[in-house]
């Protein structure tokens, strides 16, 4: 009898009931598994261990990312940038194949955290940006 | 009961304290990769972010380099992501930089983002490396693309000194990794 990693079987089998519960943050050993900064992606470099970059199997971190950096734009309008954030979570889900229902829970999600937790991180951005 | 009251102030307070303001605001930091440190702070702070510094191919001697020339890296990718008819802010790209949007059949107006600054060949004085940038196409999903890009140092510091390739790569095509990852790569002949 063959062994096979969760890996393994994924590719042989695809995600399904597994990938719908994987959430990941993308941090191994308090490094980004992506080489890049902490921050890059969904969460700051303080919380980037703890906001999840996949969410039901997604990979949101491309949309968090533009996010970040329409923030980071000086003279950019932060409801554009939020309802930007859930525009693409949405496309991007479903461009990852999930589900209606699962992606507008992720946008959703995100939408609403960034509504709620935002404000003081786009000031700050914003006078970065702006110097 | 009074634990859990006590508790619930607890996390109350850590929230209102820590949420609001250190948690969700992202000031940079100075990263620390094998001896080397980078200064992961404004200006262009998310252009940093987006440098992939994490290659096991690089030595300390190549990543001191690339820490060296980091800002100049990142402002002219500031300036490679702007509108280039912005009157506002007229651009201070050299002439023989390639065009991205024209390459990307965009109008001046598309807002593009950079994902991330990698494939680093550094030898002294020069570096060579390729930008991934992207936009959200109307249904909301990503379009990436890929151009490379050589900077030299100069008695003026590091300048952008010419693209090692004649083209650009161009659009890029994304897979899941074994692990669930959005990995993007040019399109394989």
């Amino acid at each position: 009898m063959q062994m096979c990693t969760q890996e393994q079987t994924r590719l042989v089998y695809g995600g399904g009931l597994l990938d719908f519960f994987k959430f990941d943050t993308g941090i191994t050993d308090g490094v980004r598994e992506d080489g890049r900064s902490l921050g890059a992606g969904c969460g700051t470099v303080k919380s980037d261990a703890f906001v999840p970059d996949m969410l039901f199997g997604i990979d949101v971190s491309q949309a968090c990312f533009q996010h970040d950096q329409s923030y980071d734009t000086c003279g950019f309008d932060r409801r554009l940038a939020d309802a930007t954030l859930m525009t693409n979570i949405r496309g991007d889900c479903n461009a990852q194949g999930g589900n209606f229902l699962t992606c507008n829970v992720i946008a959703g999600v995100y939408g609403v955290s960034v509504a709620l937790l935002g404000a003081s991180a786009f000031k700050q951005a914003q006078a970065q940006s702006c110097q | 009961m009074r634990r859990w009251a006590r508790a619930l102030v607890w996390l109350g307070l850590l929230c209102t304290a820590g949420c609001k303001s250190e948690f969700f605001i992202d000031q940079g930091q100075l990263e620390n990769i094998q001896g080397v440190t980078f200064v992961i702070k404004a200006p262009h702070l998310f252009i940093k972010k987006a440098f992939k510094l994490h290659d096991p191919s690089l030595s300390p001697a190549q990543l001191t380099q690339i820490s060296d020339a980091m800002p100049a890296i990142a402002a002219f990718t500031h300036a490679m992501l702007r509108d280039p008819n912005d009157v506002d802010t007229p651009l201070i790209l050299p002439m023989d930089v390639r065009a991205l949007r024209p390459l990307m059949h965009q109008p001046s107006q598309t807002t593009l983002f950079v994902n991330t600054i990698q494939n680093w060949k550094v030898r002294p004085g020069n570096i060579e490396f390729t930008i991934d940038y992207f936009y959200g196409n109307a249904k909301g999903e990503f379009v990436n693309f890929r151009d490379n890009y050589a900077f030299e140092l100069t008695p003026a510091g590091w300048v952008f000194s010419n693209h090692p390739r004649s083209k650009a790569e161009g659009l890029l095509s994304c897979t899941a990794s074994a692990k669930g990852w959005r990995v993007c790569d040019t399109a394989k002949p």
